[in-house]
């Protein structure tokens, strides 16, 4: 990629982290008419929400993603071919394919017992340079509006098995889109809603080769459940806590009197909001 | 991928307009991030100052960006501070300015008429505007307008309080815009609060609120003002409270229904049990090789 590009790209993907997320599909096509050579990289790195598709054959929706396109169409994991119909579309190996189908059976369970609902979809594909494979596990689930809060949530991992001299790395890239919307009488109309990005990487030292399911699976529970309560305790927190530094319900007395000690208070509550682990 | 590449390329004109929508939607504290975004990626600089051109007095006086007059005086740039002209007007100071919106800088300050009619009652509002504002808001800034159209007087109180923290990666801004329209010994008051609160450290997360209001009040000279600044401060201080008692809901509620925080066991998976005996161990072990 030429310089030139590259700092293109990361102006994109800054502008990405500013811009409201509730807006991120129309300001991800309108950047990409703004950068068409930069088309392929944006996206593979921007993260929209996952949108779904049926697979008439096996009746079932399955997500979307840059890891399951061709073109316009995208391939279930479910039957295995390309909606719609493309003739030659992109296909993994036969024996690739048999591991993604155990893939997908496996955390369409974990997403029943940590979603009781919602969409999953497992991706894989071959890795070139190395000895290994890399995959996208991805779910989906949406509040079901019947408490009156719209809300959904998206996850996008990203994983990546390499074989090593002495064992085995995996690297994963995850991604949480949340989002909440609540409308009443007496706090109007709020809507929260963005995305975290964490990344983990473990190695397994040794001959015998683990079974590549369990430890992925094993690392995407963990990942999931810490950015679960990062989202709670952190992001709710944090975001309420900036809501009372612009405005205070307690009445500042003497302001110009305790100017000093008032500058002394707010210090002390934004060096607390930004000293917060971030989990 | 081919297919991107044989579509029409888009106009300057949509170039224009799409990179004016980004800078419409800068957060609080952030407009020099975004245009120096946009600039990089639209790489064209007529594009981007007729970009600018549409986009930023708009955003700028949105925002109710607090203006220095200097001697000592201040005011916010809000849309009722625009004047047929293009000048801007500070009520306190009864002056008008030019607004340079990009330098963000205020000049040619010169004295402007008052509205004789309204100035008795928006004097008074502001005072106690003033207090409630030095009260309530540790950053806050406030401007109040008044008009008069026959026998009907309307005053405009705006409200801004903005804490950016960029290193720390958070910012927020709250506006405050109330209407009150005086006739006949009646007055209709509306209310418009918005807050936007933009978090981002390993992550985009925001926050944005609005609420309004429509409220009825007889107009006592000797008591209004007083009753008014309590409405605001009722108003607003309930809209906060509920803001807060809101996220408790959120986080209780529709977080729980979204994903659990354990499965219902209680317990993190028993990842071997699940697996169980899966003829997929070797499928996995092959596809290495």
């Amino acid at each position: 990629m030429s310089k030139n590009a590259r700092v293109r790209l990361e102006s994109a993907l800054d502008l990405h982290r500013r811009l409201p997320p509730d807006m991120v599909e129309r300001n991800l096509s309108n950047m990409i008419d703004l950068a068409p050579d930069l088309t392929e990289d944006l996206l593979e790195r921007v993260d929209q929400p996952l949108r779904l598709m049926r697979d008439e054959d096996k009746e079932r929706d399955f997500l979307l993603c840059d890891y399951n396109r061709d073109g316009d169409s995208y391939r279930s994991p479910w039957s295995d071919k390309y909606f719609p119909a493309i003739p030659d579309g992109l296909q993994i190996s036969e024996l690739l394919r048999k591991v993604e189908i155990e893939f997908n059976e496996v955390f369409n369970q974990y997403r029943e017992l940590y979603y009781d609902g919602g969409i999953s979809s497992v991706y894989l594909w071959e890795i070139s340079a190395e000895s290994g494979f890399a995959g996208a596990v991805l779910f989906k689930k949406a509040g079901d509006g019947s408490q009156n809060i719209p809300g959904s949530w998206d996850s996008i991992h990203v994983f990546e098995v390499i074989e090593k001299a002495d064992g085995f790395n995996y690297r994963l890239t995850t991604t949480v889109m949340l989002w909440l919307q609540t409308k009443s009488e007496s706090s109007g109309l709020l809507s929260l809603g963005g995305s975290l990005q964490r990344q983990t990487e473990k190695f397994i030292s040794g001959v015998k080769v683990p079974e590549h399911i369990l430890e992925i699976g094993k690392m995407v529970e963990d990942i999931e459940n810490k950015v679960r309560n990062s989202l709670n305790d952190v992001y709710f927190d944090k975001t309420r806590a900036i809501v009372s530094v612009l405005r205070t319900q307690t009445p500042i007395n003497e302001r110009i009197k305790n100017r000093q000690q008032l500058a002394a208070e707010l210090t002390q509550r934004l060096d607390r909001l930004n000293s917060q682990p971030d989990g | 991928m081919a297919d991107s590449y044989d579509e029409e390329p888009i106009s300057d004109a949509t170039k224009i307009e799409m990179a004016a929508d980004f800078l419409k939607f800068a957060p609080p504290g952030e407009f020099n991030e975004v245009y120096n975004d946009v600039a990089t990626i639209l790489h064209n600089e007529n594009q981007m100052k007729e970009a600018c051109r549409i986009a930023v007095p708009q955003w700028n006086v949105e925002q109710f960006l607090p203006v220095d007059l200097g001697n000592g005086d201040s005011c916010l740039l809000t849309p009722a501070a625009a004047l047929p002209d293009g000048r801007y007007y500070d009520p306190k100071s009864k002056q008008s300015f030019d607004y340079h919106h990009m330098q963000r800088a205020a000049s040619d300050i010169q004295p402007s008429p008052v509205d004789e009619k309204s100035e008795a009652l928006r004097s008074e509002v502001e005072a106690a505007v003033e207090a409630y504002v030095n009260a309530h808001y540790p950053n806050g800034s406030t401007s109040v307008y008044g008009q008069s159209e026959g026998s009907k007087v309307t005053i405009i109180i705006c409200i801004e309080d903005h804490e950016f923290q960029s290193r720390n990666h958070w910012g927020g801004r709250w506006r405050s815009c109330w209407t009150i329209e005086v006739n006949d010994g009646q007055a209709t008051v509306s209310g418009l609060l918005r807050i936007q609160v933009h978090y981002y450290e390993n992550g985009n997360v925001q926050l944005l609120c609005k609420k309004e209001y429509e409220h009825e009040m007889s107009y006592d000279k000797n008591k209004f003002v007083p009753d008014l600044l309590k409405f605001i401060k009722t108003s607003e201080g309930d809209y906060q409270s509920a803001i807060s008692d809101n996220y408790v809901k959120m986080s209780d509620t529709t977080f729980k229904a979204l994903r659990r925080q354990l499965p219902m066991t209680k317990t993190k998976i028993d990842w071997h049990k699940l697996l169980g005996y899966r003829i997929g161990k070797e499928a996995t072990q092959a596809a290495n090789h």
